[in-house]
């Protein structure tokens, strides 16, 4: 088991055409590399991949052009350019819903497999979802008044959260978003909006959400260049808690359990924020905030016990962009507006690792833990007709479209159960038995010793009459001879 | 488990009085036949040999299974794979309906463990498989109708693995295929699904683009649909409904130049049990679909998903709830028959739905509220009431329907609007409520009565005897709810109450049911044990308490007093977190020993026991210097207090947290110490404990004395890391 790191840049200005522009895949605890991107740049937030090894995909938003540029897992360069309506600003992949009641076992992987839906931004505020199996255009929705930033979805697929510069954060319901049957109706679905919130003062910079797979749960965090992150309940749509900051935030990520917050601020420096605390009058352990309270982060931690200060540099003013936790939240990856990736040691503070530098300022960031077998150096399989994924569509799908609606897919097997040799072996233990003669009866035929003499006799006495029969013939011919011998003379 | 040598086992394959030791011994000790001579593995390969020649069909019984089990060696197969296999084939030729079936299925089994073996090994594939591919297919098509479903399967494999080898094969199979399929003897639903699936992978077996023969046999297979259901037309009037007639416009044209998959049907209005043929065809075609799009494909393939829905929709819509008879059909048996088939239709077409939705998640949501629509016609309503007799005269079908809706919504994990699922909801609450049988009708003893004629009431009437059970123990007479019905209804609620905000009316009547039936069936069993669907309807309720104002945790708390989730719920607890607990040094522990030993013997026998192990462990002068404090510090001692290791929380305190402060400025007092965290700890009085931050980092670069890690004296499940602060001295 190992796990992965992927990163990639906004992309030089000076370098039109990306030539200088490479994306990485490398190892967070070692020094392999498992794949690399060329001429890779993306907005912020604008890049996403489908997962790790052969078949998977990366998709990336080229800036200032209205395309998505597609690249497979095994192959450097672009393998699709796919027009979109206009240029995007962020990228986000909706992964097919796992049923809980499901009678069936779970599926083999594909050769040929997709997620679900693809969902972008755009800096006009726009909206949009792609079903990535059809290429249909489920919906356009003009989303924030500025700018889009970013869109995360929740694990079930559920919700789709987007933020912009507008400082909103809408929350989408999926299922209304890409609904034939709204459109078909109307042109425009109103209830797709499930909740809007709109108490940042400032742009927001990102958003992530609890790691939690119950909604019930579900907290969302909202960082903004106003110096705040909100904590907010997904499902009772309140605001829990305001973190004050004391510069603005320009990125956040949460500890896998909950446990601490890390807030990347304008001036390279990464806040950690604990959601519990002590408290020091009856030494129990509390959650902080909660209940719309407003918790002041203090600037003031001359120790450093809360600050990563890897990203600062006294030349010029440093963003922390990027941030992201590792599978045991002992690692923190943080990626700036220099183009460096820097893996840093929660506890201690200090780097550990100092990934390959890019040239711009990194856009995203992503984590993922590889299995003991995970094999790299897997080539393409299959020709482009049975690999390139279906052009996104530019026209929505309307309501009539839904008769022709067409899926690009390749359908597996369900994972075969192993023989049970012990299940077989009972099996033929039963079969053993009956051939058995479980009756008192012996239904045996055997061959009766008075048959058998029966056929000696009669043997006998065929060979007996057979002897006389030639003896008899012999003494016929002979009598014939003598005959003709006595009419001839 | 003991196991026979291979001696024993040798001699007991001339003549085996039992085989099942024998093939324990041979599965399970592995080093039986990776450690045998090479003479030995000769003799036991030419003594199975020998079994499976033998005329004695118990004796090649067991030949055959020592086969299926000596396969799975590498070396045996490697060596003598060629005979094994060539004398499975030879069984299998000369097999015949005298001989007992048990040899041929064990036969086949064999056949195809060896194929599985074999399979991905290019040398054995190349040298032992590949020349008797052919063979061992013509041999499944010839003797298909012995054990069809076993060879079906069988068939399906080796179409998905060898296609190449299969393609002569390809018609053959599938003419034997249709011809079983629209035989007009009932076949097994297993071996139906099992010929669908086979034909359905037959299209992978085509030299050029599978993936249009693929389509083009969905599309075909949608067409004769279609085809099937324009029939209903001569019965119904589809004029009425537009709706309908746009959904069949929708659908592919079908020619009459059209090659049919499935022969014409033969139906003769007089004769009433052919029309059962439309339902049955409407059945099959489904079940066709249903095997093209769930059976594997080796190419991507282009799914008309909106075609399919298109088709469940106009199914579900031909029903006699919307559509009149034509004049002409006037006779109450055909139009009887016609609904029943009807009802058939609709039961096929959820199913396919369902399965639908299982392989193809996501992808279906865009159809959800039309879905949804169409389903609610299948509800049986009356007078805007759910009709109960039709419910319960037509159980299975309304099963179906709520077990589609149940993997529909089980697509999603939350919904805004409940109102559609309102009748779903009722429907379910009456299938599980309790049935009684109803009230006897002696309608001739009443009119006697009424006329007065006592004389002819006198004469003892036979058939009253059970009546009058019914009427004097009416609770023996409560018909049993199937437990297929109860497991349908219960995971509908299961998917139901996390995701859907129901009327209060609706939530109350389930939560009743979820809490009546654990009571019940908590007290029905010794152990007061509750079924695991109904536990987890329990914690699904109380973990989604929707318009409740008051909890059902008590209640739920003493229905399971065992359950792991309800004790979190009780006695809540925070995640264990990162937290340092300092190293005691061990002179200092000593003198805390001798402040307390009085008052504390047993955590000086503790200490005692930690002091012994600690000065066995020869720490290096470098190493020590760096755990060591160079400056002891007066009040480490209080560290071993337990009260400033974190305490697990105070429910009570906890629950207390953010009242009257909540909308104030409250600070972060994690951030507050202003030096190391250990010596913030180590500088407060023991009597007023301080405060432990929840994460307190520490940096390893420069461990003060007091940072140093005992991992050993840690409470917590956080396991800290080892530090390594570039000690070298590690290596020595």
């Amino acid at each position: 088991m190992d796990e992965a790191v992927f990163y990639v840049a906004e992309g030089d200005p000076a370098d039109k055409h990306s030539q200088e522009s490479i994306a990485y895949h490398v190892s967070v605890h070692g020094h392999q590399q498992h794949a690399a991107f060329k001429l890779a740049n993306a907005p912020q937030n604008g890049a996403v991949l489908t997962g790790t090894g052969p078949q998977e995909r990366l998709f990336v938003a080229q800036k200032k052009k209205a395309l998505i540029n597609v690249y497979s897992w095994g192959k450097e360069s672009i393998d699709q350019r796919i027009p979109v309506p206009e240029e995007i600003s962020c990228l986000t992949l909706v992964h097919h819903p796992n049923t809980t009641t499901a009678i069936n076992n779970p599926h083999e992987l594909a050769n040929f497999r997709l997620p679900w839906l693809l969902v972008a931004g755009s800096p006009t505020g726009k909206l949009y979802v792609w079903e990535l199996s059809s290429g249909a255009l489920l919906c356009v929705k003009h989303a924030h008044y500025q700018g889009m930033r970013k869109a995360v979805v929740t694990r079930c697929g559920t919700f789709i959260i987007t933020v912009g510069d507008d400082g909103r954060c809408m929350v989408w319901r999926t299922i209304d978003l890409i609904s034939f049957t709204d459109k078909a109706q109307s042109d425009v679905s109103t209830n797709a909006l499930f909740h809007s919130m709109a108490d940042h003062t400032l742009p927001i910079t990102d958003v992530v959400l609890s790691p939690t797979g119950q909604l019930q749960d579900l907290k969302v965090y909202t960082s903004s260049q106003d110096g705040t992150v909100r904590e907010y309940d997904l499902l009772t749509k309140q605001l829990v808690t305001t973190f004050v900051l004391p510069n603005p935030v320009t990125s956040l990520c949460l500890d896998p359990a909950s446990r601490l917050l890390y807030c990347g601020l304008n001036n390279g420096v990464i806040r950690s924020v604990p959601m519990y605390t002590v408290n020091k009058h009856n030494q129990t352990l509390e959650h902080i905030g909660g209940l719309g309270s407003i918790v002041t982060v203090s600037e003031n931690d001359p120790n450093l016990e809360f600050t990563f200060v890897n990203h600062q540099s006294n030349d010029s003013e440093t963003l922390v962009t990027q941030l992201k936790v590792s599978l045991d939240g002992t690692l923190l990856i943080s990626g700036d507006s220099k183009g460096r990736v820097l893996i840093s040691d929660i506890i201690s503070k200090q780097v550990i690792k100092s990934l390959t530098s890019l040239n711009s300022s990194i856009s995203f960031i992503e984590t993922q833990v590889l299995p003991s077998d995970f094999n790299d150096s897997g080539l393409l399989r299959g020709d482009k007709k049975h690999r390139l994924i279906p052009n996104l569509k530019r026209i929505l799908a309307g309501g009539e479209e839904r008769h022709k609606h067409e899926l690009n897919i390749q359908i597996t097997d369900e994972v075969e159960e192993h023989d049970d040799f012990h299940s077989w072996l009972a099996q033929k233990s039963r079969e053993e038995l009956e051939f058995k003669n479980l009756s008192d009866v012996n239904s045996q035929i055997t061959s009766a010793d008075v048959e058998s003499s029966n056929s000696t006799e009669l043997q006998l006495k065929l060979d007996k009459i057979s002897a006389a029969y030639t003896a008899l013939r012999k003494n016929h011919e002979d009598l014939f001879e003598k005959y003709k011998a006595v009419i001839n003379d | 488990m003991s196991y026979y040598p291979l001696s024993i086992v040798l001699k007991e394959l001339e003549g085996p009085l039992s085989l099942v030791p024998l093939l324990r011994s041979l599965h399970h000790d592995h080093q039986l036949l990776k450690s045998a001579s090479k003479s030995d593995l000769n003799h036991l390969v030419s003594r199975t040999l020998n079994l499976c020649r033998s005329p004695n069909p118990y004796l090649k019984w067991c030949g055959i299974n020592v086969v299926y089990v000596i396969c799975d060696d590498y070396t045996v197969l490697a060596s003598e794979g060629t005979n094994l296999l060539g004398q499975l084939i030879k069984i299998t030729e000369s097999y015949n309906s005298t001989i007992d079936l048990k040899i041929f299925t064990s036969c086949i089994d064999a056949i195809n463990k060896i194929c599985d073996n074999i399979r991905g090994k290019p040398t054995l594939t190349r040298e032992i498989l590949t020349p008797k591919l052919p063979t061992i297919i013509s041999l499944y098509l010839e003797k298909l109708h012995h054990q069809p479903l076993l060879v079906v399967n069988s068939l399906t494999k080796l179409i998905t693995r060898h296609p190449t080898t299969y393609r002569t094969f390809g018609n053959k199979t599938k003419v034997k295929l249709l011809n079983m399929l629209s035989s007009s003897y009932t076949l097994p639903s297993d071996l139906r699904s099992a010929i669908m699936s086979t034909i359905a992978a037959l299209p992978c077996i085509e030299k050029t683009e599978p993936e249009q023969v693929w389509e083009s046999n969905v599309r075909d297979a949608i067409r004769e649909l279609k085809s099937v259901i324009e029939i209903y037309g001569e019965f119904l009037i589809f004029e009425e409904d537009q709706d309908l007639k746009s959904l069949m416009e929708k659908l592919p044209r079908t020619d009459a130049s059209q090659t049919m998959l499935l022969p014409a049907l033969a139906i003769d209005v007089n004769e009433g049990l052919t029309l059962f043929q439309l339902s049955t065809r409407i059945s099959i075609l489904f079940e066709l679909l249903t095997a093209y799009t769930t059976t594997e494909t080796q190419f991507t393939v282009k799914v008309p998903i909106g075609q399919l829905i298109t088709c469940i929709e106009t199914v579900i819509s031909i029903s006699t709830k919307f559509l009149k008879f034509k004049g002409d059909v006037r006779d109450h048996t055909i139009k009887e028959i016609i609904n029943c088939t009807l009802r058939t239709n609709h039961e096929a077409a959820m199913k396919f739905l369902s399965q639908l939705c299982r392989s193809y998640g996501g992808s279906i949501l865009p159809f959800f509220n039309d879905i949804l629509g169409f389903l609610e016609f299948v509800v049986p309503f009356k007078d805007n009431t759910i009709n109960y007799l039709e419910l319960l005269a037509n159980e299975l079908l309304y099963l179906t329907l709520l077990e589609t809706v149940t993997t529909l919504l089980d697509l999603t994990d939350n919904l805004g609007d409940s109102s559609q699922l309102i009748r779903f909801v009722d429907m379910a609450l009456i299938l599980v409520e309790p049935r009684s049988e109803p009230e006897p009708t002696n309608k001739a003893n009443t009119n006697a009565n009424a006329n007065g004629n006592f004389k002819k009431n006198k004469k003892k009437n036979n058939n009253s005897a059970a009546l009058s059970d019914l009427l004097s123990h009416k609770n023996l007479f409560n018909n049993c709810i199937p437990p297929q019905t109860l497991q349908g209804v219960r995971r509908l609620f299961n998917v139901l109450i996390p995701k859907v905000n129901l009327p209060p009316t609706q939530h109350y009547k389930i939560i009743r049911y979820i809490i009546v039936e654990a009571v019940n069936t908590r007290s029905t069993n010794q152990e007061h044990k509750v079924s695991e669907d109904l536990i987890k309807l329990l914690e699904c309720a109380l973990l989604n308490p929707g318009f409740e104002t008051v909890s059902i945790l008590p209640i739920v708390s003493s229905i399971l007093p065992q359950d792991s989730l309800i004790s979190l719920f009780n006695s809540p607890r925070f995640p264990p977190l990162p937290q340092y607990v300092k190293q005691i040094p061990l002179e200092k522990e000593q003198d805390y020993e001798q402040d307390y030993e009085q008052d504390q013997p047993t955590l000086k026998r503790r200490t005692e026991n930690e002091t012994e192990d600690s000065s066995d462990d020869v720490i290096p002068d470098s190493k020590r210097a760096k755990i060591e404090p160079t400056e002891p510090v007066k009040t480490t001692v209080v560290e071993v207090n337990s009260e400033l290791v974190f305490q697990p929380p105070d429910p009570n305190q906890v629950m207390l947290f953010a009242t009257a402060e909540t909308t104030e400025e409250t600070s972060v007092p994690a951030l507050v110490p202003a030096s190391a965290p250990a010596l913030v700890s180590a500088s407060v009085p023991a009597s007023v404990p301080a405060a432990v931050p929840v994460s307190v980092p520490a940096t390893t670069a420069k461990p003060t004395p007091s940072q140093a890690v005992d991992i050993n004296e840690s409470d917590s499940d956080f396991e800290m890391p080892l530090l390594d602060g570039g000690d070298d001295s590690d290596e020595e």
